[in-house]
């Protein structure tokens, strides 16, 4: 029988909520047991090796969040002045783009370890710019266009 | 794409790599759409999904450097690499229009709304992803998303609860439409909260749900897009008690449509009893029991600084994969979290 993967994948997921996000102690062996119990015995090689690291994995709580530099931190006062836009379509996209131009001459700056963090603040940026510029639905100012 | 792109060649092991992890992004949670073209452009810019031809652009250096299964000097790039994956996959997996749909949100933020919730999924299925794809445990940050990633996981954490958990919502909301994306919020207050007195699917409990969502489409909730953890948790907190609001007032309502004529004296005795109480954690099934979690009503009160939404979760949850408007078994807190 083939292992279930969008089943196991809750599961672990639920399972480290509880492990590492509950608040409380969490049994480690229990929960580890019931994710095996999801592998079937018969499951492919690469399927009992893969769910068998990740059940190793849940035994690893979150690190400490990261220390960040200064260039990291002025990128992200750079988003918050520019997302959500405001103002006219053009000028909605001329903020996108202002903020995004401004957080990559940032990355460009910035350490190996922290230049693609930076990058992907422009992520969300880039895309409602796009959204704006050619909109797959006509965005709206009232919530329901079709009610 | 606004900036340049080239195309990535299919017989490229850059190409041969990034669909391998494609089809196994779409095993984790499968949708029924696929709007992904085949071709893979490396960017100079951030890159992205193309809603209209459906091309998958991505930065060319974590193409190239990125998806590799090997240990690299960069394991962060690596980390990058494959949440980059994955988020395009989570975009391309759902359409975006719901035509003729009463309750479809064709505003900004519902467009907002559409690429935080590939954030979220993101974070959500990034460690189960990594092992599946055979990479090295990876070191991956949440808080390193952006601010539609804020304002959606925190808008998840205030819809979950103990019928529709934050994985179950997050796993809803992935299958699309994107322009439903606030209806399934809705929907999932409506069976965390509102259970017992919503109307069953049709036009009345999509009535219920369009008051929420204009709840959520708060005019402060822009700034929950924004990553200011004091901004963050103001403007949650003010959705939040407008949520519970609204909750309050639609329990109200529907208690006094029940209520009966004079003439009817029985059914005015049983109107006139104590308002039934929300669902408490004792009608949640044993394993939530067994976890000593608090009622649902702290649900709605979650509110996390957006830029730190992450660290603060629910304490309760249940739910698994059943359709909309199935109660559900089992706990789940709140997912989302980092790792090294």
């Amino acid at each position: 029988m083939p292992l279930d993967i969008p089943a196991f994948n809750m599961a672990f997921n639920r399972a480290y909520d509880r492990m590492h996000h509950s608040g409380q102690p969490g049994d480690l062996s229990a929960e580890q047991d019931k994710l095996r119990a999801l592998v079937p015995a018969d499951a492919s090689e690469h399927d009992r090796t893969w769910t068998a690291q990740l059940i190793g994995d849940l035994a690893e709580p979150p690190p400490p969040p990261l220390e960040r530099s200064e260039l990291y931190r002025e990128a992200v006062r750079i988003h918050i002045e520019v997302y959500p836009p405001k103002g006219t379509d053009e000028e909605m996209i001329a903020m996108l783009a202002d903020g995004r131009r401004r957080i990559w001459e940032l990355a460009d700056r910035a350490t190996a370890d922290e230049e693609d963090d930076i990058r992907a603040m422009t992520d969300d940026l880039q895309s409602m710019e796009d959204w704006i510029r050619d909109p797959p639905f006509p965005l709206t100012d009232v919530p329901f266009p079709n009610a | 794409m606004p900036e340049s792109g080239e195309r990535v060649p299919e017989d490229s092991p850059t190409y041969r790599e990034f669909t391998r992890l494609y089809d196994l992004a779409r095993q984790l949670q499968p949708t029924g759409v696929d709007r992904w073209n085949r071709e893979l452009y490396a960017t100079s810019g951030p890159g992205g999904f193309d809603q209209r031809t459906g091309a998958i652009g991505i930065h060319e250096p974590l193409l190239r450097d990125g998806l590799t299964r090997q240990p690299t000097e960069s394991p962060r790039r690596q980390a990058r690499a494959l949440a980059m994956v994955l988020n395009r996959v989570t975009q391309a997996g759902m359409a975006v229009d719901a035509p003729g749909e009463a309750n479809a949100v064709g505003t900004k933020q519902a467009q907002g709304l559409h690429d935080g919730v590939a954030s979220v999924r993101t974070t959500s299925d990034f460690a189960t992803f990594t092992r599946l794809a055979g990479y090295p445990r990876l070191p991956f940050d949440a808080s390193e998303l952006s601010g539609a990633y804020a304002a959606t996981n925190d808008l998840v954490q205030q819809a979950s609860g103990p019928r529709v958990d934050r994985l179950e919502l997050i796993n809803r909301l992935s299958q699309g439409p994107a322009m439903m994306h606030f209806d399934q919020l809705a929907e999932a207050v409506v069976q965390n909260r509102l259970q017992e007195v919503a109307p069953p699917e049709g036009a009345d409990r999509q009535a219920v749900r369009r008051e929420l969502i204009t709840t959520m489409l708060h005019p402060q909730w822009d700034s929950l897009a924004q990553r200011s953890p004091e901004a963050g948790q103001h403007v949650a907190g003010e959705i939040s008690k407008a949520l519970n609001a609204k909750v309050d007032e639609i329990r109200q309502r529907s208690q006094r449509a029940d209520r009966p004529t004079a003439a009817d004296g029985m059914q005015q005795q049983r109107a006139e009893a104590p308002a039934k109480p929300e669902p408490k954690a004792q009608e949640a099934p044993a394993e939530a029991k067994a976890a000593e979690v608090p009622a649902v009503g702290k649900f709605l009160s979650g509110s996390a600084p957006a830029g730190r939404a992450v660290a603060k979760r629910p304490q309760l949850g249940q739910g698994s994969r059943r359709p909309t408007g199935q109660p559900t078994k089992g706990p789940a807190p709140a997912q989302g979290r980092t790792q090294d």
